[in-house]
């Protein structure tokens, strides 16, 4: 239990410690969600009570002891098949958000850093991209592209760079004129080294919560994607396909094809918002004086 | 025998353009400038303490950040050990000038940084030029130099974040900082204005110990006046741009000549409730340093103005033996006010 | 004629952290006609007299025990209506910093006229040709009453400041660190004015700064403060004369003098202490060239020496022979 100990001794439950309530219990909910989540991306298959592509003749069946979340029109138990969707739903949301993020902050810390022509022809892109409302955007990325994991984690990372570009860019505008950073400069060091090394952990900051905030609209909009007929292609278990499949049979009385997927995404949804929420109390002092 | 000039400054000027936007400049045709810097010409000799005085505005700190070439100028040029900086567009060059000249800042929480600890605040310059082979070494050469500065006890302050230290603490780390890359010159800018008045005599007391030590030269940029004369083997009297008086520490302290200088001294509170100080009116207020206008620049507050003032700015010429003053009155008197 | 009686005023400020201990135990008196100056490191607790005083403590600040007489009533147990009655009229405040006190919204003129219509029952024109007066007073042409803060220089800024302090005509000026933020001509010249509008007004004033020097061309009387605590008081010649406390007379050295010839300065050791866990015994021995094994057990009570000069130091005697 040596990790439970260092967690205890580090700054971050100091911090946490003298955070209000609210925020303490956002940020428990939202990382014993997360937990859960995580441990049915990695372990779904095996937890899974049934195979999640296993046909069987328990057809449309409602939820029962035997089947949790009642079987679909194939006789698949839909709790397995959402277990493992979390693999594709989740899993291509994190492969999406660290392109996006790594994207945002080599272009974010040119920008901002160098200024000049560069930065004024970035800006002026990042300007028009943001104009598009985020889903928008990704939605014509996913038909340009096509259906597939890679394409669809393509499409979808795009809908965050614009955000990450500007975040890492006005952090880094900020920093750079800082006394700090300036006495680097006369001691002689490199730009290079001044970004990395220097510059680079005030991304640290705000990085909790870009990631989460990105994975909870990343998987809100793969899960769209999907409900619509794009991104991953059936059979595949993705929960935004399955909420598609479930609609079809709803006017045969069948609510539990369309009630669960959307409760999978729903609890998704809000582990990572109120993980960030939660961190972002803790982490932020001026939120911290105020709540 | 004349000891060389480390630095030299020669008609220097720095203008900073605020005329604003298009619309003016279609308008009024007229640009706008902030002269911070407006021709300033001095030289500091090998182990000199040359001292930079003036209220705020008057260019000093931009004096210093174009000395260390963290800026550039309008005009003029900026020797450096005979080298003129602004011509220097080698990487490798203007890399190595770190090793020769270094500055030590006002504000000590600002200039550290609040993610590194003591040690590695102190290994950066040792990283950043090579100057150590393995951990050890580095190490050794930072308590070394910790314990040189009196930032003891070393192995408590070692781990610390600048936010755990306090303001002389601080502002030892920034000068232990400057001091690791050996240079020979270092350019002091008001190193003691925002640390408590107790502190102030440790850490400027640790500076002439490190003059002697190191033989350094130093620009000391200060607006307190008595600290100046503690301080400075030199001192030049900045205003608005310009240096108005210029020489030895205890010949301007004690025969002022220029009218802002006396003005300054006379200003300063004296701890001692004995001494009665002997008043130089001066009126109106501070023009600002969009200076535009022909004639001496403090002649609209200066209480000896005449019409030549208004018409001609006066240049700095030597009165006696390496005192220098911009005021026409002062050719005349030569006696204390 | 006692105009403040200060009386084991003890103020604490209650953090999550333990309670800083800003002010402990701070008793003093101000007559009229008098320029008192506290002075002392940042943190010492003068500032935090001078807001208990007025009842203007920020939070988690609390002052927990003493008294401070004005005119004889007690005005940390006046209700709120009283309590209108002396700020401004009684007692008001100048702090440092004019540019953060001073509405960028509002003309001058009509900053000034606000507190002299609140609190005294004359109509508009006469609230704003007062200020206009005020202005003239303090050095300022009243044409400038018609400015926005923004359009005057700092120096004009803190006049105006002084303006406002003197609207109610107050019997006492507290000025916190008046001259702080402003360039050393300017300084002079508003220290000069409030010399000139004491004289004039017949007002009294406490100074609170760091800078001793000024206190020494400005005040009748002097206190030097240490970790909360007064540790010496007396007439500003006296204490130049000779000082008694060890503090003080190190404080005295830190000060380079421009009229005397230059020597070296010694600097205190150490460093301001910790509020929340004071030294025990003598605050200040941990940096005391004198300390000896009862500094560090027991507290020294303050002592008159003589002819209104107390000290707290367990060796006053010795120290006076000292000097």
């Amino acid at each position: 239990m040596n990790v439970m100990k260092k967690l205890r001794e580090s700054n971050f439950f100091k911090l946490y410690q003298i955070a209000p309530k609210s925020a303490q219990v956002m940020t428990l909910i939202g990382a014993s969600l997360n937990m859960l989540l995580i441990i049915f991306v990695l372990f779904g298959s095996y937890i899974a009570p049934f195979d999640a592509l296993e046909f069987s003749d328990d057809i449309l069946q409602p939820p029962s002891t035997k089947h949790l979340m009642g079987t679909d029109l194939l006789g698949r138990d839909l709790f397995s098949r959402l277990i493992v969707g979390s693999k594709y739903s989740l899993g291509i949301s994190l492969i999406a958000v660290g392109v996006s993020t790594t994207i945002g902050l080599f272009l974010g810390s040119i920008s901002g850093f160098f200024g000049g022509p560069v930065d004024r022809i970035l800006m002026l892109i990042m300007d028009s991209l943001y104009v598009f409302p985020g889903f928008i955007f990704v939605l014509l990325m996913a038909v340009v592209l096509g259906p597939g994991i890679w394409q669809t984690a393509l499409a979808v990372s795009f809908g965050r760079i614009p955000s990450n570009f500007r975040m890492i860019r006005s952090i880094t505008i900020s920093v750079k004129e800082r006394g700090f950073i300036e006495a680097e400069r006369i001691l002689g060091a490199s730009n290079m080294h001044i970004i990395f090394n220097h510059i680079a952990p005030f991304y640290l900051s705000i990085l909790f919560v870009t990631v989460s905030l990105g994975l909870a609209r990343g998987t809100l909009a793969i899960s769209g994607l999907g409900f619509l007929g794009l991104g991953i292609p059936p059979p595949t278990p993705e929960w935004g396909t399955e909420l598609a499949m479930g609609r079809q049979y709803l006017l045969r009385g069948a609510w539990w094809g369309v009630v669960f997927p959307g409760f999978f995404v729903l609890v998704a949804m809000m582990g990572f918002n109120l993980l960030s929420e939660g961190l972002d109390t803790i982490l932020n002092p001026t939120i911290r004086r105020l709540k | 025998m004349e000891r060389e000039n480390v630095v030299k400054l020669q008609n220097v000027k720095k203008w900073f353009d605020v005329s604003s936007g298009i619309v003016e400049s279609i308008l009024s045709r007229k640009q706008r400038y902030v002269k911070a810097v407006d021709g300033v010409t001095f030289s500091i000799k090998k182990g000199e303490i040359f001292g930079l005085v003036g209220e705020s505005g008057c260019g000093k700190t931009t004096t210093g950040r174009l000395i260390m070439g963290a800026t550039d100028s309008t005009e003029g040029k900026v020797f450096f050990d005979g080298v003129d900086i602004f011509t220097i567009k080698n990487q490798e060059e203007l890399k190595n000038l770190a090793l020769k000249r270094q500055m030590i800042f006002q504000d000590p929480y600002e200039y550290l940084s609040p993610w590194l600890t003591v040690k590695d605040t102190l290994a950066e310059p040792l990283r950043i030029h090579d100057l150590v082979s393995d951990k050890e070494e580095e190490l050794e050469k930072v308590i070394e130099i910790m314990e040189t500065v009196d930032l003891t006890p070393v192995d408590m302050l070692l781990p610390k974040y600048s936010y755990e230290l306090s303001g002389g603490q601080r502002q030892r780390v920034i000068i232990a900082r400057a001091l690791l890359l050996n240079p020979y010159f270092i350019v002091a800018d008001e190193p003691v204005s925002m640390l408590d008045v107790s502190i102030r005599m440790g850490v400027l007391n640790l500076l002439l110990d490190m003059r002697d030590k190191f033989d350094l030269t130093l620009l000391f940029i200060t607006h307190d006046i008595a600290i100046s004369r503690y301080m400075c083997d030199q001192i030049g009297v900045m205003y608005l741009g310009k240096i108005v008086e210029r020489g030895p520490t205890e010949t301007i302290i004690n025969n002022p000549l220029h009218p802002y200088t006396q003005a300054l001294l006379s200003a300063v509170p004296v701890p001692d409730p004995k001494v009665i100080r002997t008043e130089i009116p001066i009126i109106g207020r501070i023009p600002t340093t969009s200076y535009d206008f022909l004639g001496c620049r403090f002649a609209p507050r200066c209480p000896y103005a005449e019409d030549q003032c208004s018409k001609l700015e006066s240049e700095l010429i030597e009165v006696t033996n390496g005192h220098f003053v911009a005021c026409p009155r002062a050719k005349e008197s030569t006696s204390a006010h | 004629m006692e105009l403040l009686n200060v009386k084991n005023l003890r103020t604490h400020y209650l953090t999550p952290f333990g309670a800083v201990k800003a002010v402990e135990d701070v008793s003093f008196k101000l007559k009229k006609n008098m320029a008192l100056g506290f002075a002392g490191e940042s943190g010492c607790g003068k500032t935090t007299i001078a807001l208990s005083i007025m009842r203007i403590l920020p939070y988690p600040g609390q002052v927990l025990e003493g008294e401070v007489l004005f005119k004889g009533d007690d005005i940390l147990k006046m209700k709120e209506s009283e309590l209108r009655q002396v700020r401004w009229k009684g007692i008001s405040t100048v702090f440092q910093g004019a540019m953060a006190s001073l509405n960028p919204l509002y003309k001058v003129g009509r900053q000034i006229a606000e507190p002299i219509m609140l609190h005294e029952d004359i109509t508009k024109t006469e609230a704003y040709s007062r200020a206009d007066e005020l202005l003239e007073l303090v050095g300022i042409e009243n044409t400038r009453a018609n400015n926005y803060p923004w359009e005057l220089s700092g120096g004009m800024r803190q006049r105006v400041m002084i303006a406002m302090g003197l609207a109610c005509n107050p019997d006492v000026i507290i000025a916190d660190e008046p001259t702080t933020a402003l360039d050393v001509i300017v300084a002079h010249q508003v220290m000069n004015l409030i010399k000139e509008l004491r004289e004039k007004l017949d007002l009294s004033m406490i100074l609170i700064t760091h800078d001793i020097s000024v206190i020494a061309q400005t005040c009748d009387e002097l206190a030097i403060m240490y970790a909360g605590k007064i540790v010496e008081l007396s007439s500003v010649s006296n204490m130049y004369e000779s000082p008694i406390h060890p503090y003080t007379d190190a404080l005295i050295n830190s000060f380079p003098n421009i009229k005397e010839e230059k020597r070296q300065l010694k600097s205190i050791a150490g460093s301001p202490p910790d509020l929340i866990n004071p030294p025990a015994g003598c605050n200040f021995n941990p940096r005391c060239n004198y300390a000896q094994e009862i500094c560090r057990t027991e507290e020294p009570q303050l002592k008159q020496i003589d002819n209104g000069h107390i000290v707290a130091c367990h060796f006053s005697e010795e120290m006076v022979s000292k000097r």
